[in-house]
């Protein structure tokens, strides 16, 4: 719906004097030159890139932008799992392995070699202790149960 | 210099061409797209004056304007691959002036008024203002000033739209339809915004309009 109509007459005379401003003489004149050497001084400034002429050239051609694009991810992905792997690849190790301390193999297969190693003192007989072989038996070879009734 | 047209532009005047647009226009706008810049030359001088004094009615200032006026035409240039031909060369041209100059207008913070120093001696002794200021006043010089003042003023105080439509319609002599594309509206939203523009100009106008 049209707004309601109203007496702009004046108003609108009023404003049809803005036409006659003008911008200083010659403006027009020299405007479109002004236009064409900023439009020039853009093209020297922005040569195309090697990027911007790749990202061109794939726009054009979708087939290769999606080769590309499957080539990029299968490099990523190759990338990825090279980074992840646990174990170096032996070919391409780029640091000397640190020399470790030998540790010395604890495989004690005798008792009295195991005993050998404490300060314990080697038995007479040459067999360990029987509270060693018979856990329980204590150093006396018999067992006293607790009870209150025992107290001195 | 703008041509004059009339105090109402009709809604048939939309359907002949825009001053500017002439037959020959597709060939030279083809041959642009091409890279000549010659015929880009020959395009810029068609439109120039219009286009410069759209922004220069919204920016009230002729160094803005200017500049701006460069810029939409270089925004051209660069964009005119991308120019399908769905609306006139004149009307995607009008777009991206309209676009450059809101842009700078919301980001300009302090608004500049203009000098009015320039109307043109045309201008001065044009028989509507001789009507509207020498009828009732004596000291026509001061009155004219203050006239050039207040409607400039009123101007700036609309909304970018507002002051949108009244500068390509009242000023410009533009069809609503044309300036519906221009702003991506419809007739009638152009039709209502220009209402409730001069209805405000009227009211801060009201000593010389009544």
């Amino acid at each position: 719906m049209d707004p309601a109509p109203e007496n702009f007459d004046k108003l609108q005379k009023l404003l049809a004097l803005k036409r006659h401003e003008q911008p200083p003489p010659g403006f027009f004149a020299r405007f479109p030159a002004q236009v064409r050497a900023r439009i020039e001084g853009h093209q020297r400034d922005a040569a195309p890139s090697w990027w911007h002429r790749m990202v061109e050239s794939l726009d054009a051609r979708p087939m290769l932008a999606g080769t590309y694009g499957l080539a990029v991810g299968g490099l990523l992905l190759l990338a990825v799992n090279f980074l992840i792997q646990p174990e170096p690849t032996p070919g391409f190790a780029t640091q000397p392995q640190e020399k470790k301390e030998p540790v010395p193999a604890l495989t004690p297969t005798n008792p009295a070699t195991l005993l050998a190693t404490t300060n314990f003192p080697p038995p007479s007989n040459g067999t360990p202790p029987s509270f060693l072989v018979n856990p329980g038996q204590g150093t006396q070879g018999t067992v006293i149960p607790a009870s209150l009734t025992n107290r001195p | 210099m703008i041509p004059a047209s009339t105090d109402k532009p009709s809604e048939e005047q939309g359907a002949s061409r825009l001053p500017g647009e002439t037959g020959d226009e597709p060939a030279l706008i083809e041959r642009a797209r091409g890279g000549d810049l010659d015929a880009f030359d020959e395009l810029i001088r068609r439109h120039q004056e219009r286009i410069y004094g759209t922004i220069y009615h919204m920016t009230s200032n002729h160094e803005d304007a200017a500049d701006l006026a460069q810029e939409t035409f270089v925004k051209a240039w660069s964009a005119l691959k991308g120019f399908k031909g769905n609306s006139s060369f004149f009307t995607w041209l009008y777009r991206i002036a309209v676009n450059k100059t809101i842009n700078f207008l919301k980001s300009r913070k302090n608004k500049r008024h203009m000098s009015l120093n320039d109307l043109d001696a045309a201008g001065e002794n044009d028989p509507l203002l001789v009507e509207l200021i020498s009828n009732r006043h004596p000291r026509r010089e001061a009155v004219l000033a203050e006239l050039k003042g207040k409607l400039n003023t009123a101007l700036m105080k609309l909304s970018e739209d507002h002051r949108l439509v009244v500068t390509l319609h009242d000023i410009q002599g533009m069809p609503h339809d044309k300036i519906a594309e221009i702003m991506g509206c419809n007739p009638g939203t152009v039709r209502s915004r220009l209402f409730y523009a001069r209805q405000e100009l009227q009211a801060w106008l009201s000593d010389y309009v009544k």
